[in-house]
């Protein structure tokens, strides 16, 4: 589900970009077009340049002209400002000079006129009028080379122009930010039923979802999924089964011939009436049976675990007197002189608890000191050493000094390919593992290839107070 | 009865080689008295006339399992019942157990253990001990040194006279049950103060030391009370360089 509201997060991230990026251009595209006028029509749009062809008036004066005119240079920069014609007009409203001035125009303006051409047109021809003295100069462009609006706008207005502008400008953003958002959020709402589906299909369990929206080919596409990832662990689920109770049943089947073996090579064995030889082969017999035994036992028992077939018996207990009995045990049993079997519990470790199947756990340890003791017929000193790592695992190994655990067989063990044809011997090592893992811990072997480290998980602490209560009663006695 | 061997023993299993090797083994062994029987109805039928004094049952049968049908035989009898089955699993032993068996030996079995459970079984049930106590008479020797566990004294080589006190007493008893084993912390922990180790740690020591002090030639060199380091303590059988 995190990663929809991610996804949610991101579509925001993009809309709010998109609004941004959106607004710089349409700045920039303003700012383009009025670099381009002022470049493009810089000439003749402008009211200076009426200023500067009016620097070219002259006059009348006593000793030159009666009437005023525009000198040669005035009528050469009207030309390069477009202007095709131009005339001077008297107070009075005469036309006092002219320059190209059309035929369709009239030689004299009343004050209504000038009022009416000074702000549209004069006969459809832009123009342009600047006052020198008394007298009116007027500047014409081609026709319909120029629009011209009057612009008048209330003073209060102009002065609340920009609360306008901002007030248009924030509604215009929530609106956008309102429509993005909700259209995130019902899109993140359609999304995330199948988002729980995917997580539900992760954690292993099937789903069944409504077909119906924008997301029913999706949903129909995950229902089908589900449906067939249900097939593949069911028929998986089936297969393992049936290899287990296979395994299962051909071990209870071989119990029962094994123990005629068993019985009567025992029995043959101590017959006075066989020669030493005979009985000695009896008795051959009889250890190889109980190898079988052990084999099939350790079989099934690999199987079951393997499949988790096996029920973990758990129970929560210390794990110290544990340890104790089980080595105890091995040296009671009268354990050969060539071997040395020690025991090392650290002081957190005699306070904690742990949950687990005391005989799985058992077998395991006695698997892997059995280990050391069949693959070192020399001798060795093997030791078993107990400590607390946190406050929630506990270690527990087992090393021994001789000739160290095959490369090969960690390999095997820690999930290589196992070499068909000289897999080594590795059941009881195997079944170590499986029972340390359902017990959610961890196996591993040290780098060293004498040590096997067993971390199990700490239930509980046995608080220290309660155990210097019960104590102290007695320490006197 | 004076002996188990004159117990009466049924052998209720379907394979007749089986049955017939069991009672080989039996037969070896001086348990004579024997019956056998191959399914549910005939054991019934059998029960129906008369008590045999211990039976041995399977479970796969041809005609029911063993479980219920021992629960028939529990309706009409305390015998007794010992399973052998080739069910090994921990559910059929503890189910087996659970309904009152004496005990479950799981095939393929050694015909030594068979008679030692069996054995076991038939001196519980018909010939209890007189004494439920260890069965020790309380001296404790160590060559020169004596110990009365019923009197609490301590006879030392040099001829001095200690008492123990009543842990002191307690500890050496359960060293001397398992004389010449190991004793761990927790079982002695578990016989003297019927609590964990945990705690008594540095209790036990000091009893250990002063046991020393009235028991060892040299207390900081013990030849009958042997500390196993990390594990807990062993009263030697002889003493020990």
């Amino acid at each position: 589900m995190k990663s929809l509201i991610k996804i949610y997060s991101r579509y925001i991230l993009v809309a709010i970009l998109t609004i941004i990026i959106l607004f710089i251009c349409n700045i920039l595209l303003l700012l383009g077009t009025i670099l381009h006028n002022s470049v493009t029509y810089h000439n003749s749009f402008f009211y200076g340049h009426m200023r500067e062809i009016s620097a070219f008036f002259v006059p009348p004066s006593p000793g030159g002209s009666e009437t005023p005119y525009v000198s040669e240079e005035g009528i050469r920069l009207m030309e390069e400002n477009h202007y095709i014609f131009s005339f001077i007009l008297s107070p009075e409203g005469d036309i006092l000079w002219g320059w190209n001035v059309p035929d369709e125009l009239p030689e004299h303006y009343s004050s209504g006129d000038v009022a009416a051409f000074s702000k549209w047109y004069l006969h459809d021809y832009p123009v342009k009028v600047f006052r020198n003295g008394d007298y009116l100069l007027v500047c014409g462009s081609e026709k319909y080379t120029a629009w011209k609006y009057l612009i008048e706008f209330p003073a209060a207005y102009m002065h609340n122009l920009e609360i306008y502008f901002i007030c248009g400008l924030s509604v215009n953003l929530f609106i956008i930010l309102l429509i993005v958002l909700s259209a995130g959020y019902l899109f993140y709402r359609s999304l995330r039923p199948i988002g729980k589906s995917i997580d539900t299909l992760a954690r292993g369990n099937t789903v069944s979802l409504a077909e119906k929206g924008i997301t029913a080919e999706l949903c129909g596409k995950l229902n089908k999924t589900s449906l067939i990832l249900e097939e593949q662990r069911e028929s998986l689920n089936k297969r393992d089964n049936a290899r287990t109770e296979w395994i299962s049943g051909v071990s209870h089947d071989i119990r029962t011939p094994l123990s005629m073996v068993m019985g009567y090579a025992d029995s043959l064995s101590g017959d006075p009436s066989l020669s030493e030889d005979q009985r000695r082969q009896a008795d051959i017999i009889k250890q190889q049976s109980i190898k079988i035994k052990n084999l099939i036992t350790d079989l099934n028992l690999t199987s079951k675990l393997e499949y988790h077939m096996q029920p973990l018996r758990a129970e929560t207990f210390l794990p110290a007197p544990f340890l104790r009995s089980v080595i105890v045990s091995h040296l009671n049993d009268g354990l050969d002189e060539r071997y040395e079997l020690s025991l090392s519990v650290s002081e957190a470790f005699e306070n904690i608890l742990i949950t687990g199947d005391k005989d799985l756990l058992t077998r395991t340890l006695n698997n892997l000191i059995g280990n050391s003791i069949r693959h070192n017929p020399g001798g060795c000193v093997i030791t078993v050493t107990a400590s607390v790592l946190n406050e929630k695992t506990s270690s527990i190994i087992v090393s021994d000094n001789g000739k160290g655990i095959p490369e090969q067989i960690i390999h095997i063990l820690e999930g290589g390919d196992s070499p068909q044809n000289n897999a080594p011997h590795i059941m009881g090592l195997r079944i170590a593992k499986q029972v340390i893992l359902s017990h959610q811990g961890n196996f591993y072997f040290s780098t060293d290839r004498h040590s096997i480290v067993m971390e199990l998980p700490i239930a509980d602490h046995v608080p220290a107070h309660a155990a210097v209560n019960r104590a102290f009663p007695h320490a006197g006695t | 009865m004076k002996y188990i061997y004159e117990c009466k023993i049924l052998l209720v299993d379907d394979s007749p080689e089986l049955r017939k090797m069991v009672l080989d083994i039996l037969h070896k062994e001086g348990f004579c008295n024997t019956d056998i029987s191959d399914c549910c109805a005939e054991t019934l039928d059998y029960f129906s006339r008369q008590m045999p004094d211990l039976v041995i049952l399977d479970i796969g049968l041809p005609d029911g399992d063993g479980f219920s049908l021992m629960q028939k035989i529990r309706a009409v009898s305390d015998i007794p019942v010992l399973f052998l089955s080739a069910r090994d699993e921990d559910n059929d032993r503890l189910l087996g157990l659970g309904l009152g068996a004496d005990d479950y030996i799981t095939k393929p079995f050694l015909p030594k253990e068979l008679i030692l459970r069996l054995s076991a079984i038939l001196k519980r049930t018909y010939f209890p001990p007189l004494r439920p106590e260890t069965g020790t008479d309380g001296i404790i020797s160590m060559e020169r040194t004596e110990v009365n566990l019923n009197s609490g004294t301590v006879l030392s080589f040099n001829g001095t006279e200690y008492s123990l006190t009543a842990k002191e007493i307690a500890i050496l008893k359960k060293l001397n049950e398992n004389r010449g084993n190991i004793v761990t912390f927790d079982a002695l922990t578990q016989a003297v103060w019927n609590d964990y180790y945990y705690g008594y740690e540095n209790t036990l020591m000091v009893h250990i030391r002063r046991l020393r002090e009235k028991l060892e030639e040299n207390p900081s060199n013990p030849k009958w009370i042997l500390t196993v380091r990390g594990i807990g303590y062993k009263l030697s059988k002889e003493a020990s360089s």
